[in-house]
């Protein structure tokens, strides 16, 4: 017999049957074709969940890089993309790899995103010896864990935290600072390097907030920091975060101009936040199609590429994607086909690579480490270089 | 002090946006006995339609809202001829997947159509914020809060003073009686779902302007929106009220003064001493 009591006991458990549900789903990969001369490279990469913006920009750089691959280069052998979701969740992430690699026979994998994803897979490829190519995972521990098939097409956290906590010591004078971070392997990596350097250049930590992912209620941060005595508030925010957060930190009054961001995607500030809000707040990214000053020929044939495609300027994580297919499409070439070894070793022979961020190898890191570049918002919403740092 | 009352506002003006989000789960199981896991889906839709009047119809907010209300409530209603009719006298373990299913399957809809990036909705009011005294408000969400109250009186008034209310009363009362009595049930039933639809739609319209609109916040609308009713009582307008200002109010001074970021785990931990202590929630009935 139904009862009230009843109802609620079910529907609590249907909650937490959707929770679990959540966290338990599984991607879409096609088979790979097999075909002599065709090599399957798997992708993961969260297509959908919080960061399911970020995957599309991200593949969307991808497969610019490796449609060109295979229109322009005669007698490589021809790159196909199988993709999975990991949904931004580790365990989704480790299914996706174990796809890729038991069934799909892939010769090596691009992604994931999330750092903790990327800590779940990397251990698995580095034993069955599959090169993984990731773009995004910045978390440093990543890179320590010293793993023979782990690259990255981008910078660490390491790099970006120091370079932007240099800037805004140096140029701008932050001295007391407040770190408002995504409760992710990401964002407390950040704010963990970013505070040891801050403290390091004498500067001392004004607040340190962290609030999780999906969250776009910033009210009582906002009111939080209203009474705190601060210099400079350092962001570590991503997607439809930012927007929120920058916007309802400046209603409270807190001025963008003591507001920095790391790698945030400025026409998402701009359309989502306003240009009222976010004019005068700094951020730092290795990537600007905005000016030429800053653009080279590969990143200008880029960005007409993808503005062709996709009716919109790339951001920095289609540019990531974009790297990470031309790593993988000149170690197929120089391997000459899909063994996963060979590719290893085409990547370890670190050629250099013409780039969105020009002419680029890899460190001894297995990484990349682009100039980094210093923006603020204007008026009208536009960002400009205001400031190139690097590690030289 | 005024740090204070500067967090008890904005955890009445984030209380009065879960009351606004959970009032459509509040009627539709008071009345039909379902739970719909397609509410919060329902409630992005909202601010999709709304968006998707504004931006590629160039219609101005109100007619996009009125629009979206509209839109999500017959969407809503459709359902019920179309997919929950067929549940009926079926436990309630069926409506939840079938709807947690749907859900899904909407969710992939709107990004095939819309993408993934977030949007914003932009608000109609030309400040941004309201001052009151020393506190301020969001003019967006002080909007919402009105929205939520007027929604509330209509919906209690609707349902007290008119035929309609009246036959709704009584099919949530007792269906076979109601059936008996010459209440068309088929019929009544599609226009809950289209009132809860509607309701779950305009809290999304007046809702969203204030942050982003993105797919991926359905689920965790849907959970706050259950955790306030399952807290408030089942099917209870005034539980759901009740429930909503409390949870807003609570999760406000701890993530202000306590821990940040910890909304669903104090919204969970509410239902657990709800579910342990009072089962029927604060304000539900013992059946």
């Amino acid at each position: 017999m139904w009862t009230r009591a009843r109802g609620t006991q079910l529907v609590a458990a249907a909650a937490g049957l959707a929770i679990t549900a959540s966290a338990c789903g599984g991607g879409g990969g096609t088979a790979a074709e097999g075909a002599e001369g065709v090599v399957s490279i798997g992708v993961i990469y969260p297509m959908s969940g919080p960061n399911a913006f970020v995957a599309e920009e991200m593949l969307n750089g991808l497969q610019i890089a490796i449609d060109e691959h295979n229109e322009t280069s005669a007698g490589a052998p021809e790159i196909k993309l199988l993709i999975e979701d990991d949904q931004s969740t580790a365990n989704t992430g480790v299914s996706a790899f174990q796809k890729l690699v038991d069934r799909d026979q892939v010769s090596a994998i691009v992604g994931p995103f999330n750092s903790d994803v990327a800590a779940a897979v990397a251990p698995l490829a580095e034993t069955e010896g599959v090169p993984l190519i990731a773009t995004g995972a910045t978390a440093t521990h990543l890179i320590e864990a010293d793993r023979k098939t782990f690259y990255r097409a981008n910078s660490g956290n390491g790099l970006q935290a120091v370079l932007t906590m240099q800037y805004v010591t140096e140029e701008l004078g932050w001295e007391r600072v407040g770190f408002i971070y995504q409760e992710t392997d990401w964002g407390e990596d950040l704010r963990n390097i970013s505070r040891t350097e801050l403290e390091e250049r004498g500067g001392t930590v004004a607040f340190d907030i962290a609030y999780p992912p999906g969250t776009t209620n910033f009210m009582t941060t906002a009111t939080k920091i209203g009474g705190q005595d601060y210099d400079g508030i350092v962001v570590a925010a991503l997607g439809g975060e930012a927007a929120p957060l920058v916007r309802q930190l400046t209603q409270a009054g807190v001025e963008a101009e003591r507001i920095a961001g790391y790698s945030i995607d400025p026409d998402q500030m701009l359309e989502n936040a306003g240009a009222e809000a976010i004019a005068g707040m700094y951020m730092s990214t290795p990537f600007d199609p905005w000016n030429d000053e800053f653009t080279n020929e590969v990143s200008k044939a880029f960005i007409e590429e993808y503005e062709g495609r996709h009716n919109s300027k790339p951001t920095l994580y289609a540019a990531q994607g974009n790297l990470a297919g031309k790593l993988i499409a000149q170690a197929v070439t120089i391997a000459g086909g899909g063994d996963r070894q060979a590719i290893m070793d085409a990547l370890d022979e670190n050629r250099p690579i013409e780039s969105v961020y020009g002419k680029i190898t890899l460190t001894e890191n297995q990484d990349v480490e682009p100039p980094l570049l210093i923006q603020q918002f204007q008026a009208d919403g536009t960002p400009v270089t205001i400031g190139r740092v690097s590690e030289d | 002090m005024i740090e204070l009352a500067q967090q008890l506002l904005n955890g009445v003006v984030t209380g009065a946006g879960f009351v606004l989000m959970a009032l459509g789960v509040t009627i539709l199981f008071g009345v039909l006995k379902v739970i719909n896991f397609a509410h919060g889906i329902l409630y992005v839709l909202g601010g999709y339609i709304a968006f998707a009047f504004m931006s590629s119809a160039g219609l101005a907010y109100w007619p996009s809202l009125a629009l979206s209300i509209l839109l999500t409530g017959c969407f809503s209603a459709l359902l019920y001829p179309i997919l929950l009719r067929w549940l009926s006298g079926r436990d309630l373990g069926a409506s939840m997947i079938l709807t947690f299913g749907l859900a899904m399957i909407i969710e992939e809809v709107i990004r095939f159509i819309w993408g993934a990036a977030p949007y914003s909705i932009p608000s109609p009011l030309t400040a941004n914020t309201v001052q009151l005294g020393p506190v301020y408000v969001n003019a967006q969400l002080a909007f919402a809060v009105m929205g939520s109250a007027v929604l509330v009186g209509l919906l209690i008034l609707a349902l007290n003073k008119t035929r309609l209310g009246l036959q709704i009363r009584a099919l949530a009362e007792d269906q076979t009686m109601a059936e008996m009595l010459g209440v068309r049930v088929g019929l009544l039933s599609s226009v809950t779902w289209g009132i809860g639809g509607a309701l779950t739609g305009a809290a999304g319209a007046l809702i969203i302007p204030a942050y982003t609109l993105e797919s991926t916040s359905a689920f965790h609308t849907a959970i706050m929106a259950f955790a306030v009713v399952i807290v408030g009582g089942l099917g209870s307008i005034w539980g759901t009220v009740v429930a909503g200002l409390s949870l807003g109010i609570v999760t406000a001074l701890v993530d202000g003064y306590v821990l940040s970021g910890m909304n669903e785990v104090i919204a969970f931990t509410l239902l657990l001493l709800i579910l342990l202590f009072k089962p029927q929630g604060l304000l539900g009935r013992v059946a």
